[in-house]
């Protein structure tokens, strides 16, 4: 045997990709009922080759860390600090499956009430919860939002232990907790399901390193990409113009995934659509001026964004040129237009432009059916003038006033915009990206989301040249009767545009339903592109996706489909604005409040390789419920795979297969609830396994022939923990003792073999990691033994009264011992 | 100056001498090792075939008998992973290195061995050339069976080889983490768009076909074609058609480009396939498999196992012979226990088929096993008891077993010790001395037991050792300057004086007198769980680095490497009341456990 550390692992998850720089939804038209796309607005002759120049954006997984917001009555309203950032991630086909642990301190002296808010990426899905309650962690349920809401509130009035995290608009989404003890920290862990970055040169898990706003240093934020640790301090991997961090996960992208049920297949497709040697090397020229409308968003969700809103705005009014017309309509509750008409792209008018937007605060609402009328007036002389009009809308696309359904606003922008584009450039932390996807779809338009000044740029010139950028038209995707593509195909898709989609194939329709099929036309000439289910990579997560997709589609009728939305989201937990997490303190709560458990307690539910605790509390629990837990002893592999699985095999680092079993009482076995189970294998580590990181394999093959492959990393760790220890003599005769765990260059260098820099810049950026001290035990000269109290990470204090008087320069004895049972004995003499 | 340094040279090599004769006299005579976990097989040109096995490398004859090699008998290890035959003999790839039986003689005999990596695959190629596939130190070629291996250079992500084909005189590469590659210019490069956690490959035909965790694949110039999604281990041709052995459907059989059946007779957890001629071998979990004078791939009535015997895994935890020496019944951490009886092993009923033993120990017929789930009391008509948390264990996972003179039964838990007497549970409640509350340290995981005459109790923990009776107890530690490490693995009393073996500093001597102790550091390494014994005055310990042997005067352990078939040994115990020198039924054996299976010698004079 050997000592085993660790048991950090894969999640499972959700999610929905977007495309690089510009998402899209798609839909089906049945082959027998093929439905034609709008014809495309630009009027358009083939001359001149146009091709973007600009990189294209990156998308990233991780957007920054959480903030907890509390309050008390003493204390009053407080932010308080995050003092440790954990992200494992992991790759399933091209989404990461995320765990997001978050700690924060209430250095206050009163129990606090507080709100946590999460920045959620583009394209990525909230996936799960957990939440410490009693330093036990516990998984959150998703439960229908009122029937949440309701318990939540019941429970708070019973002062116990509840979280609730709900959506609150566009990407964010607020957690409610209670209570947040004095002096005591809090453990919030989210599962994220969200895109990688696709690039020509592979797939890439992309971050924006922490800014340390929320008061977490460096040093204490750790990040981990498929069982790699990542040097966020240094910005290990390539850094983007943007500032995203780069870590390639893979040296190419998959265009087609799959998983399999036992009820049919869901697949998730990327439709390259190929404007290569194949097509005309032509793009369109304009004939024409154009007439740029641009609505700028002032509602009150929009204070953060305007700098970029206005930025944007002035970017895309210096590349108009002189045939060119523009106007600006700003817009909350109401909508106000920049003067009478239109006007020409001088650099007095631009700067008019600019003031006027900058003279309208951001307050209110957002009633963009009455931004959509107002630009269509204009519109109507722009179309007297000889020119073409080009809409483009700069907000949150978070319709909060007047008409709020998709749908409906789809129905008043065709009708105001007569046929011309909408491009709708999404700003803020708000936003709505299902509204805006289907704004722009509908008008073939494109959706863009820039970020930063670099992307403004990209998507200034985007928008300017979408006239002369070449296209597929009249697209339309054909595919068998029964299978269920949630979201509407564009009708036009521009060059460098990334058309997903996702699918559902009913096992009836398995055998003929072989494939889909893009078509079109490319300046005239015809486009066909074909998906084939067969070469689709297998994955996790991709029914989720669909479900995402089809949560979309039935929000654009507002709450008319509410029930169908809360189905979807609950069958396949993916959570919408009609479903919210919620935590309660134990099992028994759920019982009580009749919420069926779906989610298993973490500790149960996440595969994990785990020692044994060797000196739990006596209650027989195995004590680690988190993945980064060391223990010792013979290791277990814990899969989470259904009891009726065909079989879980397990393939470890050092070349050994073994068959998981299913163990009933597993968990009665080590003191829990008895009737849950799950599937076990155990191994030894061999003696001479050096330190470092190993991966374990698993393959579970569902009872319906579906293959999944999971990857569990593991520690192996022998280095022993090192003490700084101060010894301080009190008044009253007796002696305060002080141990904190100082990092070794032997630790470090076991387990971070790749780390930079200096000693104490590795203590301080891998102290969050790798401090792994349990226990510290004194032996005095007079015989006591002490065991210290563990104040905090690698920080232990203890007071030592001797019985009798005190030996000159006698010494004390420390023993540290950490989570892998390693040892180290220090004499430390008496002051 | 030279004659001294002579001398002292003499010196040395009588001690070396007088060494090597002591610990050949603890060699073992004879290995019990499982040789159903059958890894690898080749029938072999002269009939009969061999079988890369979890327990050495079997060599079976055309009229059913086997011999078995191990570490013992030179190979390199005795995890045999692969098998290949070239001349008159077989390579074969183990835990640790490659070596090359001949079989040209009376009994086959190791002639050579290259490298000290796991080798994973064996591969000749059509040019003669011999290929070893590592587990972590890359692939080696030799292009004649006595050349020097030479590292082929990689471009490629994979380090665990794990199958290896020629195609058109290409030669292509498999791994376990990473794409398939193949040998360009001398140079692995990989191939695009690969499966990346291959396990097999092979040539049905004219198309390479790779097996991989997640299913079958056809590789092609023009891509990855997928056949099927089972777990292929094994890919062989037979004819134009092509058998798959497969972790989870056992041996399948079919073409390329169709479906495969399943054979009814191959158990499902298939690890190799091999063809030659008309004869065939699977190697699965639980044996080999042949069949012989078969056509086609589709011959499923014609195997039949080929039973090799051993004990239900080579991975032994425990060790216990009753006391007359006439049953030793065997634990092992993954596959229950047998016991071995009148050279004959049968399993314990009563216990799962995949269940970890942990300890073992008989009370007359009645025997005791400690198990991840529960303490099993099995007793002389077979029948057997589990005591599990819900009957007041303090844990299910149980540890360590002692049986008291009083009759009682002393378990340790993952969660503390308590005793078993008839249906009845009590946890031990240990106190500290003069004091009336429970002891609130970590005294939970409790790893080893014994007791002394006087009645007192010695706790073996993962927080120090315990000792004490009635309920009142002390603590000796690292704190306490005692112990060197706090995770007692093993105990051994012998009159006044306890042996403590740990995890990873050796072994400490506590000598008690008159109330009080003094500790004494006897080093040794890694003792193993249970893994120390006084016997005939000389301490035994097995450690993760061979069973070590000491006597009171001597100044440093003797380690045993040829005691038995693996290195990291886990129990030794002395079978029979023999004299200790004779032979035959008689004699009094010395069993060696280890992750490797077990060797039994003949025990030294008392």
């Amino acid at each position: 045997m050997k000592k085993l550390d660790f048991s950090r692992f894969l999640i499972l998850a959700i999610l929905v990709s977007g495309c690089s720089g510009c998402a899209r939804g798609v839909g089906t038209t049945p082959a027998t009922s093929a439905v034609s796309a709008l014809p495309a607005t630009a009027a358009a002759s083939a001359t001149t080759l146009h091709s973007a120049t600009l990189p294209a954006p990156v998308h990233a997984a991780f957007v920054g860390e959480g903030s907890l917001e509390a309050h008390g009555e003493k204390t009053g309203k407080t932010k308080l600090a995050l003092q440790r950032l954990e992200v494992a991630a992991v790759t399933t086909g091209d989404v990461t499956e995320m765990t997001i642990e978050h700690e924060f301190m209430n250095d206050s002296d009163e129990r606090l009430e507080g709100t946590f808010r999460f920045p959620l990426p583009d394209g990525a899905m909230l996936t799960g919860l957990a939440m410490e309650i009693d330093g036990k962690l516990m998984d959150g349920e998703l439960v229908e939002r009122d029937k949440a809401r309701k318990a939540y509130e019941q429970i708070v009035d019973q002062m116990l232990d509840p979280a609730l995290l709900e959506w609150e608009n566009g990407q964010t989404f607020k957690l409610r907790v209670f209570p947040i003890e004095p002096k005591k920290a809090k453990r919030v862990v989210l599962k994220v399901v969200a895109p990688l970055h696709r690039a020509a040169d592979g797939l890439f898990f992309a971050y924006r390193p922490p800014t340390g706003d929320g008061g977490v240093s460096l040093g204490n934020v750790s990040l981990s990409v498929d069982g790699r640790s990542i040097r966020t301090g240094k910005g290990e991997g390539q850094r983007a113009a943007s500032g995203e961090v780069l870590v390639k996960v893979a040296e190419t992208a998959p265009a087609a995934l799959v998983e399999r049920t036992s009820d049919g297949a869901y697949v998730f497709a990327h439709v390259d659509p190929s404007f290569g040697s194949a097509t005309p090397a032509v793009a369109p020229i304009a004939a024409r001026g154009q007439a740029l409308i641009v609505m700028c968003d002032r509602s009150r969700s929009m204070l953060e964004a305007r700098a970029l809103q206005t930025r944007t705005a002035s970017l895309l009014l210096s590349k108009l040129d002189a045939r060119d017309r523009f106007t600006i309509v700003t817009s909350d509750v109401n909508a106000r237009a920049l003067g009478a008409g239109l006007h020409e792209p001088t650099d007095t008018e631009r700067a008019g432009a600019l003031t006027f937007i900058d003279g309208v605060t951001p307050d209110g609402a957002s009633d963009l059916g009455k931004a959509f009328a107002a630009a269509g007036a204009i519109a109507k002389e722009a179309v007297k003038q000889g020119l073409e009009p080009v809409f483009v809308y700069i907000g949150d696309a978070t319709p909060t006033w007047g008409e709020t359904r998709a749908s409906e606003l789809q129905r008043i922008a065709g009708e105001s915009f007569g046929g011309a584009p909408l491009h709708v450039v999404v700003l803020g932390k708000s936003s709505d990206e299902a509204t805006a996807r289907a704004l722009s779809s509908a008008t073939h338009g494109r959706m863009l989301r820039p970020k930063t000044d670099e992307d403004a740029q990209r998507v200034a010139e985007q928008i300017v040249r979408a006239r002369v950028t070449r296209r597929i038209e009249d697209v339309k995707l054909v595919a068998a009767d029964g299978i269920d593509v949630p979201l509407a195909v564009p009708g036009t898709v521009y060059e460098g545009d990334d058309v997903t989609l996702a699918a559902f194939v009913p096992k009836d329709k398995e055998k003929e339903a072989l494939g889909m099929k893009l078509t079109g036309t490319i300046a005239g000439q015809p486009f066909e592109k074909a998906i084939a289910f067969a070469s689709a990579q297998s994955a996790r997560d991709v029914g989720k996706r669909w479900a995402k997709a089809r949560i979309e589609q039935l929000e654009h009728d507002g709450d008319a489909h509410k029930e169908a939305i809360v189905k979807t989201s609950l069958d396949h937990g993916v959570m919408s604005r009609y479903t919210s997490f919620l935590v309660l303190e134990s099992e028994e709560a759920y019982a009580r409040l009749q919420i069926a458990r779906k989610a298993k307690a973490p500790s149960d539910g996440e595969a994990r390789v785990s020692g044994k605790d060797l000196e739990g509390n006596g209650d027989g629990r195995t004590a680690s419920i988190s993945p980064d837990h060391l223990q010792p002893g013979d290791p277990e592999v814990r899969i989470p795979a259904p009891a009726d699985a065909q079989s879980v095999v397990v393939v470890f680092p050092f070349g050994e297969t073994k068959s998981a079993s299913w163990e009933n009482d597993a968990h009665a076995a080590h003191g829990g609830q008895s009737g849950t189970g799950w599937w076990v294998a155990r191994f030894l580590v061999d003696a001479h396994t050096p330190d470092g990181t190993y991966e374990i394999v698993v393959r579970i093959t569902h009872h319906d022939g579906r293959v999944e492959i999971m990857k569990l990393p593991y520690i192996v760790d022998t280095q022993r923990p090192n003490l700084d220890v101060t010894v301080r003599a009190k008044r009253n005769g007796s002696f305060e003792i002080r141990a904190t765990q100082k990092l070794t260059q032997a630790e470090i260098d076991a387990q971070m073999p790749n780390a930079v820099g200096t000693i104490e810049e590795k203590r301080l950026r891998y102290a969050s990691v790798l401090t792994d001290a349990k226990r510290v035990e004194v032996r005095a000269p007079d015989g006591q033994l002490l065991t210290l109290t563990h104040l905090r990470l690698g920080e232990f204090i203890g007071t030592w009264t001797p019985i009798g008087a005190v030996t000159p320069h006698g010494k004390l004895r420390l023993v540290a011992v950490d989570r892998a049972l390693n040892e180290r004995a220090i004499d430390v003499e008496l002051p | 100056m030279a004659a001294s340094a002579s001398a002292e040279a003499d010196a040395r090599a009588d001690a070396n001498a007088d060494a090597n004769a002591n610990a050949n006299a603890y060699a073992a005579k004879r290995t019990l090792t499982a040789l159903d976990d059958a890894r690898a097989c080749q029938p072999l040109a002269r009939g009969g075939f061999a079988v890369a096995t979890g327990g050495g490398l079997a060599i079976v004859a055309k009229d059913g008998t086997s011999r078995a090699l191990t570490s013992i008998d030179g190979l390199p290890e005795t995890r045999v992973h692969a098998v290949v035959e070239q001349g008159n003999g077989v390579w074969v790839g183990t835990e640790a290195g490659a070596a090359y039986v001949a079989l040209d003689g009376a009994a086959p005999r190791v002639t050579r061995t290259a490298l000290t990596a796991p080798v994973h695959v064996v591969f000749v190629s059509g040019s003669g050339a011999i290929y070893l596939g590592t587990r972590g130190a890359g692939v080696f070629r030799l292009a004649a069976p006595d050349a020097k291996p030479a590292l082929l250079r990689s471009s490629v992500s994979g380090t665990h080889a794990s199958a290896i084909a020629e195609r058109d005189g290409v030669v292509y590469v498999a791994y376990t983490d990473g794409p398939l590659a193949k040998v360009e210019g001398g140079i692995l490069k990989g191939v695009d768009r690969s499966p990346t956690h291959g396990q097999s490959l092979a040539v049905i035909g004219s198309e390479l076909v790779l097996g991989d965790l997640e299913g079958l694949y056809r590789v092609d110039p023009s891509g990855v074609t997928s056949i099927a999604s089972v777990d292929a281990r094994g890919i062989a041709a037979a004819g134009t058609s092509m058998l798959v052995a497969t972790y989870g459907a056992g041996l399948m059989s079919g073409s390329t480009r169709g479906a495969l059946r399943t054979d009814p007779v191959v158990p499902k957890l298939a690890r190799s396939v091999s063809v030659r001629g008309d004869a065939r071998c699977v190697a699965t979990t639980d044996g080999v498999y042949v069949a012989e004078g078969a056509s086609g791939a589709g011959s499923a009535a014609a195997f039949h196992k080929v039973p090799l015997g051993g004990p239900t895994s080579n991975d032994v935890t425990a060790v216990a012979a009753n006391a007359s020496g006439t049953r030793v019944a065997i634990g092992t951490f993954d596959s229950g226990a047998s016991i071995s009886e009148g050279g004959v092993l049968r399993r314990v009923h009563g216990l799962d088929r995949n269940e970890t033993v942990s300890g073992l120990a008989w009370q007359g017929d009645r025997l005791w096993v400690a198990t991840a789930h529960g303490l099993v009391r099995v007793d002389g008509d077979g029948t057997a008891r589990r005591f599990t948390s819900h009957d007041g264990l303090p844990n299910s996972y149980t540890r360590a077993i002692h049986v008291l003179s009083t009759g009682r039964v002393l378990v340790g838990t993952d969660a503390g010790a308590a005793f078993v007497e008839g249906e009845r549970v009590t946890p031990l409640l240990p106190f500290k001395k003069d004091a009336a509350v429970p002891i609130a340290s970590p005294m939970h995981a409790t790893w080893a037991l014994a007791s002394a005459a006087d009645g007192t109790l010695y706790l073996g923990t993962a927080a120090g050792l315990y000792f004490g009776k009635d309920g009142r107890f002390e603590r000796a530690s690292l704190a306490s300057g005692d112990l060197e490490d706090d995770w007692v693995t093993a105990l051994a009393v012998d009159g006044r004086d306890v042996y403590a073996g740990t995890y990873s500093k050796g072994v400490t001597r506590l000598h008690f007198e008159d109330q009080k102790h003094v500790a004494t550091q006897l080093g040794g390494g890694y003792v193993n769980t249970g893994g120390l014994l006084v016997d005939g005055g000389e301490l035994y310990a097995a450690t993760m680095e061979h069973l070590l042997v000491r006597s009171p005067s001597d100044a440093e352990w003797r380690a045993l490497p040829a005691a038995a078939p693996g290195r990291d040994v886990t129990a030794v115990r002395f079978v029979g009341s023999g004299s200790g020198s004779g032979s035959g039924s008689e004699a009094r054996e010395m069993w060696v456990a280890s992750r490797r299976g077990i060797g039994i010698g003949i025990a030294p004079a008392r």
